[in-house]
This record gives C-alpha cells, sequence and structure tokens, in this order.
C-alpha cells in the first residue's frame, strides 16, 4: 500500500521549503504536520501517526514510517533520521513513540 | 555548581563507569513514566539486574544534560559499555528481534 507517492518534483520543492517550513512552525503540533514533514524530508512511501495525546498529559504521537531512505541504516541511525526531522516539533511534543521500516520490511510485516 | 561543560564531562564517565546505564525518570523501583518503566522491566526480563540507574527527575540539569550528551531528544536512554543505544523503542525492537541478547552476551550478561 501506498499512501503518499511522491514526484520528483515535488520532492525537491520540499527540500527548498525546508527552512520556510521551520519558521512557519506555529507550536501546535499536528499528526498531519508530522506526517507531511517526513514524507517531504524522509521521502517517506508510508506513515502512520497517531496522536496519543488523550492517553497522556500533553502532545503525544506514535509514528510508523516507511522509507527507502532507512535501508542498510541501523535502528539508532533511522530513528536519529526521524528526531532530525522532526526535531523543531520533538521541542514541543511531550511523548514520542517510533518505528523505522524499509519498504521491503513493511511489505513483509503486511504479508505475515 | 556544576557547569555545563563539567556535566558532559561527568556524562562521558558515568556512561562507561558500569556495564548497563539508563537515565530514566523515576527509579528502577518506582518507575515515573511508562516508558521508562517499559525499559526497567525488559532487562528485568533478560536477568540485568545490575546496572546503574539515574532519575532524570531529581536534576533538571541532567536531563537537559544527558540529552545533549547522547544528541537524543528523549528520555529513557540506554547505554551499554558508555555506548549510547536507544531509547524504549529501539530496545524493545532490539528485544522482540534478538539482537538484545546478542548485545548483552558482548557484556558478557547471560540473558
Amino acid at each position: 500500500m501506498i499512501s503518499a507517492p511522491m514526484t520528483e518534483a515535488s520532492r525537491t520543492s520540499a527540500q527548498s521549503l525546508r527552512s520556510d517550513s521551520i519558521t512557519a512552525f506555529d507550536m501546535s503540533v499536528t499528526a498531519d504536520h508530522i506526517r507531511d514533514r517526513l514524507i517531504k524530508e524522509l521521502a517517506a512511501v508510508h506513515v502512520d501517526v497517531e496522536d496519543t495525546s488523550p492517553n497522556r498529559c500533553a502532545a503525544s504521537f506514535k509514528v510508523l514510517v516507511v522509507s527507502p531512505q532507512f535501508e542498510n541504516k541501523p535502528l539508532l541511525q533511522r530513528h536519529r533520521m526521524v528526531n532530525t526531522c522532526l526535531a523543531e516539533e520533538l521541542k514541543e511534543i511531550h511523548a514520542f513513540e517510533q518505528k523505522t521500516l524499509t519498504p521491503e520490511q513493511w511489505k513483509k510485516q503486511n504479508s505475515q | 555548581l556544576c557547569s555545563a561543560a563539567d556535566l558532559q564531562k561527568n556524562l562521558g564517565e558515568m556512561v562507561k563507569k558500569d556495564k548497563v546505564v539508563v537515565f530514566m525518570k523515576g527509579t528502577p523501583a518506582q518507575p515515573m513514566c511508562g516508558f521508562s518503566n517499559a525499559v526497567v522491566q525488559i532487562l528485568r526480563m533478560h536477568g540485568v539486574d545490575n546496572y546503574a540507574a539515574y532519575n532524570v527527575l531529581e536534576d533538571q540539569d541532567l536531563r537537559q544534560g544527558v540529552k545533549d550528551f547522547s544528541n537524543w531528544p528523549t528520555i529513557p536512554q540506554v547505554y551499554f559499555n558508555g555506548e549510547f543505544v536507544g531509547g524504549c523503542d529501539i530496545l524493545l525492537q532490539m528485544h522482540q528481534n534478538g539482537d538484545l541478547v546478542e548485545e548483552l552476551k558482548k557484556l558478557g550478561i547471560r540473558s
């Protein structure tokens, strides 16, 4: 399942917009905002964002990120990529859970 | 009073002093957060009883300092042999895929 197909053009424009989107950041982090960023900056082909805030006392999110950029990268490095992508947002987020898969791992997990 | 540079130096020593080091909210006996609790439970499951746990809720400088030290934005944080391993998600996945047993074996801990 591919929920967010990316064209080469939109990827390039997303990269050039990076600094703008940081300044446009307005304190209220939403699931959509997180999803958009991960798709743009990590070329994610599938992103699930669950807002777990109601279970906790402050902004909390659980994300699943599927990106070909994770290939041949150890788990710690993948998580660092997500942390870097969401560095500004994480300052406002109380709790953050993440799972990082390559498209191949994602396919395998879904077929089980 | 400890300067930020001193704290970073201390952290370098703290993570090397024990084979397994955890920075968490609360203590192993009384974790104050679900994620910290998950790390404690996973270590317990693998028979890791003897580890250094530092409560970041008792020290706001430590809480920020350890994030800067590891360049990692969240607590808990786990270190093996002075090396940053990851947070709760990573430890859980290592537990599930068998990597944790291997890593603990390298430390001479049989789980």
